[in-house]
């Protein structure tokens, strides 16, 4: 660029920043409207990026969050000597595999390890402390430390009462405190029995602000690993790199406030790069959001460069050409970017100072750092901020450059025209975009489905402004208000059509991603495999099993005061018969005969061929699988349990009753039975056997083809000790005869574990899953924007229209006009908005759904569909909204009719 | 071949909007000449074809068919830039009203052309302020247009139109909006403009403003139907019985 263009671009940039500059003081309800929408997304995204970045902690904070006073945290882990990186943080044996330390530490045994004076203090950063509250056990995140030792005391900080001094002392959170619901100096007791302890101190653990109980070293605390428990130390003078050889040498890992020299400082490198699909579609998400940020500032834009027509014209006059003419509206982008940008990032930044209370109590539940911004993310937001700014004023000055300066001068219009080529690169991009989300749903790569989709919605917002045209061409029966509407919006597409793409790409992306959550909970649904048919109970022990549990007629009778109809079975599974050692293991499965097999790996890669033959392969349609819901593989019955447990027939249920108590075995899967026998193979793990040794015996055996079809093998007792088992009492099963209500459910669990140590499980006839909440806010998101885009359009129309409203008054319309154009005008946006992004949101939720599914019908191991399944719930709000919107702009418009007193 | 020392030339212009039945014929087979320190006065009825003279002359449209000569430079082979260009460095325009940017003060809109032509903010503010002083505006440089009387902002507009070195002014009913005597101070000043050495086209429909130029000239129905000395039969020629 030549001196004199590049001094001629810099003073044209001068002329249009401060022409931007007064413009937005003159205009400023547009102003406004801009500002708040560019501020909003800005003041969010400053908020979480300077939240996050206080919440991140820096090494030092984290360092004297963990060694609270002391010099350094030591940590016996090993046997053998170890090597270690600068903050202790991985370790590695010296030579040779590593010898985990097994054995307790002592501190005596660390003090001997330290140079004479100094002094350590035990942490244990979890043990378990359990209580009982409203009849439930209720675990508690305890840590083991002395609060009175200033090694470990800055580790808390105390709100209220003292340190704990004795074993039967304990301090807790604020929020424990409520939970336990005792008073400062009440007393709790654990759920083992263990206590009482007295509460004597309110602490705040600054790294976890939720339920927390400390409690003395001295306390029972049950077994801990060694390398689970910190050793804070402090030794006289400065920790020498020396002493960090020695305790490596022993086995022990050593943190200090600084990195320890000449070792690996692998996080001193630099943070890790993050994962290219996960960055990828963090880009593409944004970019999204831009474009919809975008969208809706452009009419604002649009409307500013239509109500400067003139001055645009004069610009020309004095000597603009067009790209002069570009750069007065693209520096309104630049200003309003800039502006919302400032304010977003102040008000953001301000807002995350504020509510960082907040924030550390219910979203990290951890106290941040200290106060500060995070200036790269905060640039790189007002960047982004100004990018849409421009963005938004991109088609306008465009549009603004192509005026006819003569037109303008003399206050006339130039007609839009239909410009083939945008409907052209509108189709293309769409058809494009689904061919690429397919292509993305095919290889199930999210961040091409997700560009495929962007492009696609690109593609119609192209597309747009070619359908407003021709609806208004359709638009001449229609009776005078939405006419003029109509026509309104043909005449004004450059503010017209990004308010409906904005409003379409909103609901578009809520109604794919709703498509794609219903069917995928449709398809997990029909999926889901109970484990025992669903409404039945499970009773299970929920001690180690050394004490006895009630017969079944004492729980029958508890159970059956809260279920009337329900009958109790006792639940049995196969354990090792005269163990050696508590750590003996056994494992039972009945075997599959080789030639019934399926030859096909689950696991192995198959080539196209081979999935073709293994789906065709018959061997390979299994008849039962392993459940979602409860497992209960293998068990010792004589017959009782099995109809709780399988919802067989009764004529099966009899036949296998007859088996078991026949010395049999009862299986779920027909090809394990050869010749009326079936074939059991017992393994038993002991400490120091490698391999386990094995028992096979082949027993008369009986397959259920009713029922559950879920893997299950169930022993007589006589089959059992042939393997070397036995029945080990695992709970009861309750047959409920149907699905116990909540309130039943309440009074099992609270009354049950009165009798016996016992969990209450009831089997679920679907998965634990409700994405109604998910599929309400995707709704609720696009209709929130589908409302503000229907309400800044109708307004900026409003505004634009006030000559035709004076002429209306003129020839006699009634005041009533007004509101039900403004009504008609919002309809517009609102209504071809919706029908347009519900449309482009159900077939791209098709293309992708038929995509993966063509995919899955060739896929080894067998997948299941997605069946697609419409999201009525969200579909229902974002026909609803429109008529808000309607309703809103018809409302909130003066019936007044204007009198327009000068040309401006 | 340019007329020696014109500073405008329209050789047989026509200027024809829309095509078919729906076609409108502004100027037909125009031919006019404007010489240094001459101010040639346009006169005739609504839509006959004034204004589109002026946009023809300034660069602001094209001819249909015919020549368009700026200081020897034909129009029609000039490019969008350079026509841009031609009008920040030679031509000055003034219209009936709204001649102003709102949002720039009164020196800032005086000293846009320089800007845009990338001059310095400071060079081009002295030559603003010169050219508001020039008429009568001193002291009133930092004010916006809607801080000023209709008068003084036309006479912006014609500071804008005469700052620097612009040989051809071209105004179109520039007293339009204004009363009497800010009326005639606005052409007090053109034509001290024009007698400083610039051209001057001149749209009016009152006879008395005519009076101000050297030489008028009667368009109807986009013909130029008479080109005389002022006042002389104008209102027979303006409504259409003069010849």
């Amino acid at each position: 660029m030549s001196r004199g263009r590049f001094a001629g671009a810099v003073g044209s940039w001068l002329v249009a920043l401060r022409i931007a500059r007064r413009e937005a003081r003159r205009a400023r309800r547009r102003t406004a409207l801009v500002l708040a929408m560019i501020t909003l997304p800005v003041l969010a995204l400053s908020f979480t990026a300077v939240s996050w970045d206080m919440a991140e902690l820096t090494r030092a904070e984290q360092l004297d969050r963990r060694l609270g006073g002391a010099d350094a945290e030591l940590r016996w882990s090993a046997e053998n000597a170890l090597v270690q990186d600068a903050w202790g943080e991985s370790s590695w044996p010296a030579q040779g595999e590593s010898v985990p330390r097994t054995r307790p530490v002592a501190a005596a045994e660390i003090t001997a390890l330290l140079p004479a004076g100094s002094r350590v203090s035990r942490v244990r950063w979890w043990v378990p402390f359990e209580v009982r509250i409203d009849d439930r056990n209720v675990s508690f995140d305890a840590r083991s430390l002395d609060l009175t030792d200033p090694v470990a005391r800055p580790l808390a900080r105390l709100r209220a009462g003292r340190p704990p001094a004795e074993p039967t002392e304990i301090a807790v959170s604020q929020r424990a405190l409520r939970r336990l619901g005792v008073p400062l100096g009440g007393t709790v007791r654990t759920a083992d029995g263990g206590g009482p302890y007295r509460v004597v101190g309110v602490v705040e653990f600054p790294d976890n602000l939720r339920e927390v109980v400390a409690v003395r070293p001295e306390a029972p605390a049950g077994p801990v690993a060694p390398a689970d428990e910190s050793w804070l130390v402090d030794v006289p003078g400065r920790l020498d790199p020396a002493l960090v050889d020695r305790l490596n040498a022993r086995g022990v890992t050593v943190t200090a406030r600084t990195a320890v020299p000449g070792r690996d400082d692998a996080a001193g490198d630099g943070t890790p790069l993050p994962d290219a699909a996960d960055t990828g579609n963090a880009v593409l998400v944004g970019g999204l959001g831009l474009l919809e940020v975008v969208l809706l500032v452009g009419p604002a834009f649009a409307v500013g460069v239509r109500r400067r027509r003139r001055d645009l014209a004069l610009v020309a006059v004095a000597g603009g050409d067009h790209v002069h003419l570009r750069r007065v509206v693209l520096a309104d982008g630049v200003v309003l970017g800039a502006g919302g940008a400032a304010l977003g990032l102040l008000l953001g930044t301000a807002a995350a100072f504020a509510g960082r209370p907040l924030v550390e109590q219910y979203v990290t539940a951890a106290r941040s750092g200290g106060y500060r911004v995070f200036p790269a993310a905060l640039a790189a937001i007002g960047a982004v901020a100004v990018l849409a700014g421009v963005l938004a004023a991109l088609a306008p000055a465009w549009a603004a450059a192509r005026e006819d300066v003569v037109a303008g001068l003399a206050g006339r219009r130039t007609p839009p025209r239909h410009r083939r080529r945008w409907l052209v690169v509108g189709v293309l991009l769409t058809l494009g975009g689904a061919a690429v989300a397919g292509l993305g749903a095919a290889s199930t790569t999210p961040t091409v489905i997700l560009a495929g989709l962007i492009l696609g919605e690109l593609g119609l917002v192209f597309g747009t402004p070619t359908l407003i045209g021709l609806l208004a061409g359709a638009g001449r029966l229609l009776p005078l208000a939405p006419r003029l509407a109509l026509r309104d919006a043909s005449r004004n597409r450059s503010s017209a059509a990004p308010a409906i793409s904005a409003v379409m790409a909103a609901v578009a992306g809520s109604v794919a991603l709703g498509v794609y959550v219903a069917s995928d909970e449709a398809r997990a649904r029909a999926d889901w495999q109970p484990g025992i048919p669903p409404g039945n109970v499970l009773l299970l022990r929920s001690d180690s099993g050394a004490a006895e549990l009630p017969p079944v007629a004492q729980v029958a009778e508890r159970v059956r005061a809260v279920l009337p109809d329900g009958t109790v079975a006792r639940v049995d599974v196969p354990a090792c018969a005269a163990p050696t050692s508590p750590e003996d293991y056994c494992n039972v499965a009945a075997v599959v005969p080789p030639d019934r097999e399926c030859p096909y790996e689950l696991t192995g890669y198959l080539t196209a061929d081979g999935r073709r033959r293994a789906l065709a392969d018959p061997r390979c349609a299994r008849p039962s699988r392993s459940p979602d819901g409860l497992y209960l593989p293998a068990l010792v019955d004589d017959g009782s349990a099995l109809p709780v447990l399988t919802g067989a027939p009764a004529a099966e249920v009899a036949t296998a009753t007859w088996v078991l108590r026949a010395g049999g075995v009862v299986v779920n899967d027909p090809r394990q039975v050869v010749d009326g026998r079936v074939a059991v193979t017992a393994s038993r793990s002991s400490a120091g056997q490698d391999p386990p040794s094995t028992v096979t015996a082949t027993l008369p055996g009986y397959a259920l083809r009713g029922g559950l079809p879920v893997d299950r093998l169930f022993l007589s007792a006589a089959a059992a000790a042939r393997i070397g088992l036995t029945g080990e009492q695992l709970g009861y099963a309750v047959d409920t005869t149907g699905p116990p209500t909540v309130a039943q459910q309440e009074r099992l669990v609270a009354d049950l574990p009165r009798l016996a140590s016992l969990q209450v499980q009831v089997e679920q006839d679907q998965p634990y899953s409700d994405r109604r909440p998910l599929l309400l806010l995707l709704a609720v998101g696009a209709g929130v924007i589908t409302l503000g885009a229907a309400g800044v359009a109708t307004g900026l129309a409003a505004a634009e229209g006030r000559r035709d409203l004076s002429t209306l008054a003129a020839v006699g319309a009634s005041p009533r006009v007004r509101r039900v154009l403004s009504l008609c005008q919002a309809g517009v946006i609102a209504v071809l908005g919706s029908a347009l992004g519900i449309v482009a949101g159900l077939g791209s939720a098709l293309i992708i759904l038929s995509s993966v599914n063509r995919r899955y019908a060739a896929a080894w191991p067998v997948e299941t569909p997605y069946p697609v399944v419409v999201p009525w719930l969200t579909l229902g709000v974002l026909v609803v909204v429109p008529l808000l919107a309607m309703l809103g702009a018809g409302l909130m418009t003066r019936s007044r009719l204007p009198v327009e007193r000068r040309l401006e | 071949m340019s007329e020696a020392g014109a500073v405008l030339e329209l050789r047989d212009v026509y200027r024809t909007h829309g095509a078919g039945e729906a076609a409108v014929h502004a100027l037909r087979g125009v031919s006019l000449t404007v010489r240094p320190g001459e101010l040639v006065a346009v006169m005739g009825p609504s839509g006959s074809g004034k204004s589109t003279l002026l946009s023809l002359a300034g660069g602001l449209d094209r001819p249909t068919t015919g020549e368009v000569l700026v200081e020897g430079a034909a129009l029609g082979r000039l490019d969008r830039r350079e026509l841009a260009r031609l009008r920040r460095r030679r031509v000055g325009y003034v219209f009936q009203d709204l001649n102003l940017l709102g949002s720039l003060t009164a020196a800032e809109n005086v000293a846009l052309p320089l800007e845009l032509d990338g001059r310095g903010v400071r060079q081009a503010r002295r030559l603003a302020l010169a050219a508001l002083a020039e008429v009568d505006l001193t002291g009133l440089g930092d004010r916006f247009p809607d801080q000023m009387s209709g008068g003084q902002q036309q006479r912006v507009a014609i500071a804008r139109a005469l700052v620097d070195e612009r040989r051809l002014v071209l105004a179109d009913e520039p007293t339009g909006a204004l009363d009497s005597q800010a009326g005639e101070a606005v052409l007090h000043l053109l034509r001290r403009r024009v007698d400083a050495g610039a051209a001057g086209v001149l749209v009016t429909h009152e006879a008395r403003h005519a009076g101000w130029a050297d030489r008028v000239v009667f368009l109807r129905d986009g013909v130029l139907v008479d080109s005389t000395a002022p006042l002389v039969g104008v209102e027979q020629l303006l409504t259409g019985s003069g010849r």
